[in-house]
């Protein structure tokens, strides 16, 4: 009797407490119910009427905890409109595109989500997010929109347009005035002048190095950024991948050249946080970012910095690509309330809340004209850096599914492996290349 | 609860992307073929039985001296254990940034620190021979307390009447441990010995903070791979085959445990 | 003998020979964890701009990292959060664990073995290979972005390992003194109250403490299966501290600073469990 009353109290104490064995499988049919009644706010707000109230599940990444402009413009919207946005910001940037992945997969998918470039690719392939052309046309800040903004955001057809532009960058090169003039070195239009320039610059007595490459998570943005402007591209015209070339591979050698006498001590692994306080400690004289650093620097000694767009194959602007990454809001294909959903991503890409995401923490160049033009912005150096690289021909990643791969998996073994001389510097670009067009 | 775990062997067997469940296809072993043609996985493998081993041999030591150290009557002894025991209980997250900004070569402490004392600034994570190396130092320091804690509850259990024998026969410390004390611990310490090699196999938000693998693979372990493939590549029954694969060698290690307690088992 | 008596004489024995190495150990342990937490105090009163020049210690320290800290993000609403849910997943799983680990021990019955090779079964995977099954499991029964649910799953996890521990520690307790028991009229439950509870205390102590660490630290379910700021956790609310073109550091540092104080006082606390058994000295004679 004791025996059984122990296999009992043993087998329920590990399968009770190891939560309920419920076993569903994730199937498709669990990914059409939206996840909206398990995460929607508790009762609204107190303003708001108690019944009828259309609520819809935001997904958004913040870079600044302590920014509160995108909880406004919600508040804002809902008295406009009268739908309530739960917006679910408490996912870092890094943890994002996996949480996402995790949540469509088990049908709890938010009715709208913020994205980036990298993102794009793999969920246009999957149908996951909700064609919008028919919405945008008889959307009326359609005509604000900068014509150039929709090719970020269109899938590989170059038709369907999949998410709302929101927020654009532009890549381009920070360097230090002090240590350009200490050393007498002037900034490098193009890519062989950079190189020269990197070298100028080092003087590891003084703990000083040139360039400080960004060889660990996420460089691979800084580093298309410099072929591009070296005259590679991403697709050709007819929108096959044609990453590969001769213009790519000498720019490639290029940058790589510069590692590692003329790069800090362990570039290699940098990400954004090494290069930027290296940047900010004066150990590197020139990095490329784009307009998310400008704040910080401005906190600190903008003085000191300088801005110059990204030296290129030829020295001339108007005769190079310039790269940018577009964070941009997409519906959910499996959202029940795609017109609520609607109304709140075109609403974060009108006037208003452009110029307030444009003034918050980091600092974003607008999508819309009438922000873009804004007097406000003529005195900052950064944005006006912006703004002179995107009026010449600008791309970006393609929202392509290889995108994701080749960012996330695929660049960062290659680079490294290319900077120890484990592999060559070709091997990167046709792995970049390969991975773009298969998608593995 | 076990069903996750049978469907991530299911999921091995099959072509799986996340985002569209409705075209996931049986591929039988294919996805193992897929694994055992590709180079990195090798790479990751030896990785990974270095990461192992080698984090789990140093943590086993320096927690049992530490045990040893921590069971004596010491002054302050509440306040000293519970300040050993801050690395376990502190996010790995937070460990990983605080090590990185310790061994950041151009503006970390440490470099800063070896250059006083007349040693020259070391590489640490970014060079491919010392990053494994560095991020399983990183680990030990965050594993100890788990097993000074483990082993400090299992010294409770050895009966001062035996010391006390031992210390009469006159025995050294090093005898009345090994003859002694071990034996009466070794249940405690082989269990957690097992899981905590387990746990660190399977244990990757260090590498994947710090280096994310590298440089160029030195530091990829088989969990970190399969992540990457799932998440990144998007091709989750890869993964999953990666990871199974892993799950499979550890299942030797439980074997192996199970039989050596069915031996010494006096039931 | 007493209990008393015996805890005094282990402790004399190293004591009176090798008082100065032991001291020499200790402090040196103590430099060696400490070390890298009071480098991150520095930082945390070292303003931001100052972050990449400082030497050894700021020149214009500033506490003021605390106090934006609790007002300016939910950290603290985080912190609580994670309290409720690690003495939750703590109670949950000591208490299936004493009770599993105590069967398993004592009682000899059908499937033991595959019970005890089962619970290690779901801990041989990476965690983030499980996550979706589990997503559906939680999403089914109702529980996702809720404390309840993350404090089963925590405790899924935490189980196996506190099951075997506990287990390991009833089978070091001689079966005569239960027996003894029986004789002198105890009852199944008073010898499990009065014999086997004092007796596993060392382990139920060590058990309860991996159960509240684990829970403390675990990052990727509460990332997961967790959304409003009523639910979230203080590693998910560190992680927020690293954006994508933005690292706040004097946030991270003083969150770390701020998170490990419960964790500091709960142990010096939970410690005085890890002392020997019967202290009621209930098995005198």
């Amino acid at each position: 009797m004791l025996r059984r009353m122990a296999t009992i109290a043993t087998v329920v104490a590990l399968v009770v407490a190891g939560c309920s064995s419920a076993s569903t499988t994730p199937s498709p049919t669990t990914n059409a119910a939206s996840g909206a009644p398990q995460t929607a706010a508790p009762t609204a707000t107190p303003t708001a009427a108690p019944a009828k109230v259309t609520s819809i599940n935001y997904w958004y990444w913040q870079d600044d905890v302590t920014d509160t402009t995108i909880q406004t413009l919600a508040n804002q919207f809902e008295q406009l409109y009268g739908i309530h946005v739960n917006i679910q910001s408490s996912i870092a940037q890094p943890n994002f595109y996996q949480s996402l992945v995790n949540a469509i997969a088990a049908g709890n998918a938010p009715d709208a989500t913020h994205l980036n470039t990298n993102m794009f690719g793999q969920l246009i392939q999957a149908k996951v997010l909700e064609p919008l052309n028919t919405q945008i046309d008889a959307w009326s800040g359609k005509a604000d929109v900068i014509p150039s903004m929709w090719s970020f955001v269109k899938g590989p057809d170059g038709q369907t347009i999949y998410a709302m532009p929101n927020k654009f960058l532009m890549f381009y090169m920070y360097y230090r005035i002090d240590l350009f003039q200490k050393y007498g070195v002037t900034v490098p239009k193009t890519q062989e002048e950079f190189v020269a320039a990197a070298k100028a610059l080092t003087h590891p007595s003084d703990k000083v190095y040139g360039f400080d490459i960004r060889g660990g998570a996420n460089g691979q943005d800084q580093w298309a950024a410099f072929l591009v402007a070296g005259g590679a591209q991403f697709l050709d015209s007819t929108g096959k991948v044609a990453f590969s070339s001769a213009a790519a591979k000498t720019s490639n050698n290029l940058y790589i050249s510069t590692y590692p006498d003329y790069t800090n001590p362990g570039a290699i692994n940098d990400g954004y946080a090494q290069i930027t306080s290296n940047f900010e400690a004066g150990t590197a004289a020139m990095i490329i970012n784009h307009l998310g650093l400008a704040k910080t620097l401005d906190k600190w000694d903008s003085a000191k910095t300088g801005v110059a767009l990204i030296p290129s194959a030829t020295g001339d602007p108007t005769k190079t690509t310039y790269m940018g990454t577009m964070n941009a809001n997409a519906v959910l294909a499996a959202s029940t309330k795609k017109e609520a959903a609607f109304k709140w991503i075109s609403f974060l890409a009108e006037t208003q809340a452009q110029l307030a995401i444009t003034k918050s923490t980091n600092g974003y160049l607008p999508v819309v004209t009438s922000v873009a033009n804004d007097p406000q912005f003529a005195s900052n150096k950064y944005m006006q850096i912006s703004i002179q690289a995107a009026a010449n021909s600008v791309t970006a990643w393609p929202p392509i599914p290889g995108t994701t791969v080749a960012t996330q998996k695929t660049w960062q073994p290659l680079f490294q492996g290319a900077l120890t001389g484990k592999n060559s510097a070709d091997a990167v670009i046709d792995g970049v290349g390969n991975t773009l067009s298969t998608g593995k | 609860m076990i069903w996750p775990a049978i469907n991530a062997v299911y999921l091995s067997f099959t072509s799986t992307n996340l985002l569209n469940l409705s075209e996931q296809t049986l591929i039988g072993l294919d996805n193992f073929r897929a694994m055992l043609a590709d180079p990195v996985f090798y790479t990751a493998l030896v990785n990974s039985l270095w990461w192992t081993f080698g984090a789990v041999f140093f943590q086993l030591l320096f927690g049992m001296i530490g045990a040893l150290a921590l069971n004596q009557n010491i002054k302050f002894r509440g306040l000293i254990r519970g300040l050993v025991l801050l690395p376990w209980a502190t996010p790995s997250v937070l460990i990983a940034l605080m090590w990185m900004w310790i061994l950041d070569p151009n503006l970390g402490i440490a470099n800063r620190m070896l250059g006083f004392i007349g040693i020259g600034a070391q590489p640490w994570l970014s060079d491919p021979g010392t990053a494994l190396p560095t991020l399983i130092f990183i680990d030990v320091w965050f594993g100890i307390p788990f097993f000074a804690v483990m082993i400090l509850a299992a010294l409770q259990s050895v009966p001062h009447e035996l010391l006390e024998a031992a210390r009469i026969d006159g025995a050294n410390a090093w005898n009345t441990f090994w003859r002694v004390v071990l034996p009466l611990i070794l249940p405690a310490v082989l269990i957690t010995t097992t899981l905590r090699l387990i746990w660190t196999a399977n244990f990757f938000d260090l590498i994947l903070i710090l280096t994310n693998g590298g440089p160029a693979n030195a530091s990829l372990t088989v969990p970190l791979y399969a992540y990457q493939t799932a998440y990144r590549g998007m091709d989750f029954g890869l993964g999953a085959a990666l990871a199974v694969a892993q799950a499979a060698f550890l299942a030797i290690l439980v074997v192996l445990y199970m039989r050596q307690i069915r031996k010494s088992d006096i039931a | 003998m007493s209990a008393a008596n015996s805890r005094a004489s282990v402790s004399k024995v190293p004591q009176l020979s090798r008082i100065r190495p032991i001291y020499f150990l200790i402090a040196a342990w103590l430099v060696g964890v400490l070390g890298p937490y009071v480098w991150m105090f520095i930082t945390s009163i070292t303003p931001p701009s100052d972050l990449s020049s400082i030497i050894l210690f700021p020149s214009h320290p500033t506490l003021a990292a605390f106090p934006s800290l609790l007002t300016e993000t939910p950290f603290f609403e985080y912190l609580v959060n994670s309290i409720e849910v690690a003495v939750g997943t703590v109670v949950l799983t000591v208490a299936c664990a004493l009770l599993a680990g105590t069967a398993l021990s004592r009682y000899r019955f059908r499937g033991r073995s595959v019970v005890l090779a089962g619970v290690l079964f779901m801990q041989l995977f990476p965690s983030i290979l499980l996550i979706v099954p589990l997503y559906v499991e939680l999403k089914t029964i109702g529980l996702i972005d809720n404390k309840i649910g993350l404090v089963l799953v925590d405790t899924a996890f935490a189980l196996a390992f506190s099951t075997w521990l506990i287990k390991g520690f009833v089978d070091q307790i001689p079966r005569e003194i239960e027996e003894a028991a029986y004789v002198d009229g105890c009852s199944k439950w008073q010898a499990f109250r009065h014999i086997i509870l004092p007796l596993a205390r060392p382990g139920i102590t060590a058990a309860a403490t991996y159960a509240f660490i684990y829970s403390w630290n675990e990052f990727l379910f509460a990332m997961t299966f967790t959304f409003s700021n009523s639910t979230r956790t203080m590693p998910v609310g560190l992680s927020l501290f690293v954006g994508e073109n933005l690292i706040r550091w004097e946030f991270l540092t003083a969150g770390g600073v701020l998170a490990s104080i419960p964790i500091l006082i709960g142990f010096m606390y939970a410690q005085k469990g890890l002392v020997a058994g019967l202290s009621s000295g209930a098995v005198k004679g």
